[in-house]
């Protein structure tokens, strides 16, 4: 039987597969030195590299932190309004916006026609918090009680002025589709460590409104082996489809399934050598091993109600942001490397003071919760949290401003992001803006730097990780450093 | 540009070299096969060969003359490399000459001398190509990625690589650590005592003072009559340029830093704290010499051998996480994250396994693993630890005392333990402490404060 398999096989091998062959048998002595040369920083210092799980093997230099989780708000949300505080803005509230400060910069489509660009102030106040005395908004309060904790960086900037360009810049490096995320960038480099759960897992709120698309691509694995990409966990009861076995069915009958399987793919593999078969093969292990894994991971019932009080009333329900955070912290404290949340909805052109605390409201207290469990359980140590959107929002007001209404634009020159955690300072303000917060006037953070530091925190120089793809190499951060 | 045309032909060395070397050695085998196999056409080709080697190797002699007058080369490898090619095309022609008058060609040891001296002439060839290929692709370039058997071999003659000393930022004399280096690196190839270009010798602080030709080579405090930082500033293009021949230019940094010392008087002696400079500058040498700017960032790990490799399977078929910290250390972390659930007797047994690589244990992860005292017993003789943690573990203030042998440990996770004040004792005596977690203990304010009175600057969790 086997035989006849083959035969259907090769009968079936196409020409580009045989290209490919044929391509690669030449080249099978380059590819060899090509292969040992990526891994060469790690050889020829003589020592002995353990985990070779990741591409890298070890990181290049010691790990700062070991896990992150990326609180990704979509949609920009307005730093006026949460983190940066302006005085000027309520000052000037109504004035035009200086062409002196613009200096001629693009403007959206949205925006750009309007005949005056009118300054808005906070139509929420601010307050000083903690021992460092960060400026936070009372619509974030339970943020404010952990503000000693956090790095706030107040002068990031992007090049991207749209949500999905700029998302993509993000979580990629590049705003065109189709690089990988940062989250299989590291899982590439590093591996997983807890072999029984995926390295890199995605949760996206289901208590957000859904304003702006939300692509799997952004945690897809791009041109890296697929079986690097984010695995998204359901926003609802059952996270993951299909693992209970149906009645009547053990673990063992499974096993047996999964081993004949593996018997076909390897044949498969043997035949073609296509290193996506290999890929397929681990994913089934993975889907195997997640069998006994995740329910153990998403049953929620051994929390005591105090940690559900702490991360807030929405903890309970499943796929909100809330409970997510709180999914989030078990993850990691099974070292989970990498877990994405996206919490949508952040895009406030209009009617922002209405809006902008519901967004708050369903976020800032898991977030604060997050660090603090983290904290307390020891694992900030070496967990990195991040909280940020893709760009920031105007100064001025988009739309007409009235006594109690006013949106803001987008807004890439600068934007508000905050990191706690593995070897982040506590308590700081990284870079600074102008009076108006339109432009940075120190410490400027590209998203590229953005995505070096992080890289960094886990112990990858992000000018070595690099695979090669569509004729050259790739990194995280392309081109930049 | 102007045109050099003495490099331009020069450069053509590394290309005309290997005609005679090639035609030298067919010139060889050639004789070899006359020693078995007398023939007057073969003896007419190996004449051929030895006329049109000379030539050439009298070609490559020449240009290799040219190139070599550009300098940047080592003074003594050089000198070999030169003579001995010299000698080979001296050789070759003698050869040449002894073969054509059979008479002259007597025969030493049943062999002719034409033949001993052509055999002489590879093994010359063999020594100077060497010398050749360690000044353009560097020392060691053969033997870098040689096998460790034949390393083993040669490793008398490897020389102990050049380790970059950094000295902490704050005793960084700013002349001998920053501006003599960038001398050093990019201009004492032509000014040195050997070569002295333009009268200028910049290796020493002396002849520095004593500057060039122009006498104003560097002038205290003005940088507009520095002739040095003139000629470093110039346009590329300019005649007067230094580095001159394309040779690599002074980076930006490097003509700040130079810039920066003339400016505060070019004084030879001055410590880098004695300078005003602003948070960047500081920045800015610190990573040009390699030291993290906020002083002592950077992580410092122990060496330590590698860790048994059968021990480390054997942990990872127990479904042990095991890392390596770096890349560059054997150190290794260690977590039982995946075996959380296991029973209390494999638990013990694993630990008792570590023991084998207590010495690369670094970093260990025993959180909710039910273990008692007589775990944390073991675990107390892994004195490398740096970092422990033991949250959820139920461990009272009895067991845990012994942890006060791990003296090199920095960061304690002990949170959600029975521990109490009396713990506080156990924790005080581990000097190296740093960072410690007691979430959920019975441990109180007036405990870390006590805690704190004894470490100084420590980080409590509670």
């Amino acid at each position: 039987m086997n035989k006849e398999i083959q035969q259907l096989i090769a009968n079936n091998l196409s020409r580009r597969s045989f290209l490919q062959k044929a391509t690669l048998g030449i080249g099978a002595v380059a590819l060899g030195s090509l292969i040992s040369g990526q891994t060469r920083s790690s050889l020829s210092n003589g020592k002995t590299i353990i985990n070779p799980s990741g591409i890298l093997g070890a990181p290049d230099i010691p790990a700062r932190t070991k896990r992150v989780v990326y609180l990704f708000q979509s949609g920009g949300p307005s730093q006026f309004e949460t983190f940066e505080y302006k005085p000027l803005l309520e000052k000037m509230h109504g004035q035009d916006l200086p062409d002196s400060v613009r200096k001629g910069q693009r403007l959206t489509g949205m925006s750009a026609q309007q005949s005056a660009l009118p300054l808005v102030g906070s139509s929420f106040k601010f307050e000083q918090r903690g021992k460092s005395g960060a400026w936070i908004s009372e619509l974030m309060p339970y943020t404010g009680g952990v503000a000693d904790d956090l790095c706030f960086i107040k002068s990031m900037y992007t090049e991207q002025i749209n949500h999905d360009p700029a998302l993509t810049f993000m979580q990629t490096g590049n705003q065109l589709p189709g690089r990988p995320s940062m989250g299989s960038w590291i899982n590439y480099g590093l591996g997983s460590d807890n072999e029984n759960l995926p390295a890199f897992i995605v949760l996206v709120s289901n208590n957000a409104p859904q304003d702006q698309p939300l692509y799997a691509r952004l945690w897809g694995n791009g041109f890296l082996p697929s079986k690097y990409q984010g695995v998204q966990f359901r926003s609802g009861a059952d996270p993951v489809l299909y693992l209970t076995d149906p009645e009547g069915y053990k673990a063992v009958d499974r096993r047996e399934m999964l081993d004949a399987l593996k018997e076909l793919n390897q044949a498969q593999l043997e035949t073609f050598g296509d290193p996506e078969i290999n890929n397929r093969i681990s994913q089934y292990e993975m889907a195997f091993r997640m069998q006994a894994s995740v329910p153990e991971i998403t049953d929620m019932s051994g929390e005591p109600d105090w940690v559900f009080d702490m991360y807030g009333p929405d903890s309970r329900i499943p796929g909100t942001y809330a409970a997510n955070c709180l999914l989030a912290r078990r993850l990691l404290e099974k070292d989970v490397k990498f877990v994405q949340i996206y919490h949508q909805g952040w895009d406030q052109h209009g009617t922002l003071p209405a809006l902008l605390p519901k967004q708050c409201k369903a976020t800032d207290q898991a977030s604060a919760a997050l660090v603090k469990d983290l904290k307390q359980r020891g694992l900030l140590d070496d967990t990195l949290v991040v909280w940020g959107g893709e760009f920031g929002r105007t100064n001025y007001s988009q739309g007409k401003l009235t006594k109690t209404d006013y949106g803001r634009d987008h807004h890439p020159r600068c934007f508000t992001m905050w990191m706690a955690g593995g070897g982040i300072q506590p308590g700081l303000t990284f870079g600074e803006t102008d009076e108006f917060g339109y432009n940075i006037v120190k410490n400027p953070v590209h998203v590229h730097d953005f995505q070096a530091t992080l890289l960094y925190l886990m112990g990858i120089d992000h000018e070595k990780l690099s695979f090669d793809a569509e004729g050259r190499r790739y990194r995280h951060t392309d081109v930049a450093g | 540009m102007h045109t050099d045309w003495s490099l331009f032909f020069g450069r053509f060395h590394p290309l005309v070299v290997h005609i005679p070397i090639g035609i030298i050695l067919f010139a060889a085998l050639l004789n070899v096969i006359e020693t078995y196999k007398k023939s007057p056409l073969l003896s007419a080709a190996i004449n051929i060969a030895l006329i049109a080697s000379f030539v050439s190797a009298a070609l490559a002699v020449i240009s290799g003359l040219l190139i070599s007058s550009g300098g940047g080369y080592n003074n003594d490898t050089l000198f070999w490399h030169k003579w001995i090619g010299i000698s080979v095309a001296v050789l070759i022609f003698i050869v040449w000459l002894i073969r054509r008058n059979k008479k002259a060609d007597v025969h030493f040891l049943k062999m002719s001398l034409s033949s001993w001296l052509l055999y002489a002439s590879i093994i010359l060839i063999s020594i100077g190509g060497h010398l050749g290929g360690n000044m353009t692709h560097g020392e060691g370039y053969l033997t870098r990625y040689m096998p460790g058997f034949l390393k083993s071999i040669f490793s008398s003659k490897a020389k102990p690589q050049h380790q970059k000393i950094i000295p902490p930022l704050d005793s960084v004399v700013v002349f001998t650590d920053i501006i003599q280096p960038i001398f050093n690196a990019k201009c004492v190839s032509c000014h040195n005592p050997d070569k002295l270009k333009g009268e200028l010798d910049l290796t020493s602080i002396e002849t520095i003072m004593k500057g060039g030709k122009s006498g104003n080579t560097i002038v205290a405090g003005d940088l507009d009559k520095s002739e040095l930082f003139h000629r470093i500033t110039l346009s590329p293009e300019s005649s007067k340029y230094m580095p001159a021949d394309n040779r690599p230019a002074l980076t930006p940094i490097e003509i700040g830093f130079i810039k920066r010392w003339i400016e505060n008087g070019a004084d030879y002696k001055k410590n880098i704290t004695t300078l005003e400079t602003d948070g960047k500058t500081k920045y800015l040498i610190a990573s040009y010499l390699g030291i993290d700017a906020e002083n002592n960032l950077e992580i410092k790990l122990p060496d330590v051998p590698p860790a048994d490799s059968v021990v480390i399977r054997q942990l990872k078929e127990m479904k042990i996480v095991v890392r390596s910290v770096t890349s560059k250390s054997n150190l290794i972390d260690v977590s039982f994250v995946m075996v959380q659930k296991a029973s209390a007797s494999q638990i013990s047994s694993i630990i008792e396994k570590l023991s084998a690589i207590k010495q690369q244990l670094y970093r260990l992860d025993v959180n909710n693993c039910n273990l008692t005292s007589e775990e944390i017993k073991i675990i107390s003789g892994f004195n490398r630890l740096n970092k422990l943690e033991i949250q959820k573990n139920n461990l009272a203030d009895e067991s845990i005392e012994p942890l006060s042998a791990l003296q090199q440990l920095t960061i304690l996770n002990a949170g959600q333990n029975n521990l109490t004040d009396k713990s506080i004792a156990t924790f005080k005596k581990i000097s190296s402490l740093k960072k410690i977690n007691l979430w959920q203990t019975q441990v109180t304010e007036q405990g870390s404060k006590d805690l704190q009175s004894q470490l100084k600057g420590i980080d409590i969790d509670r």
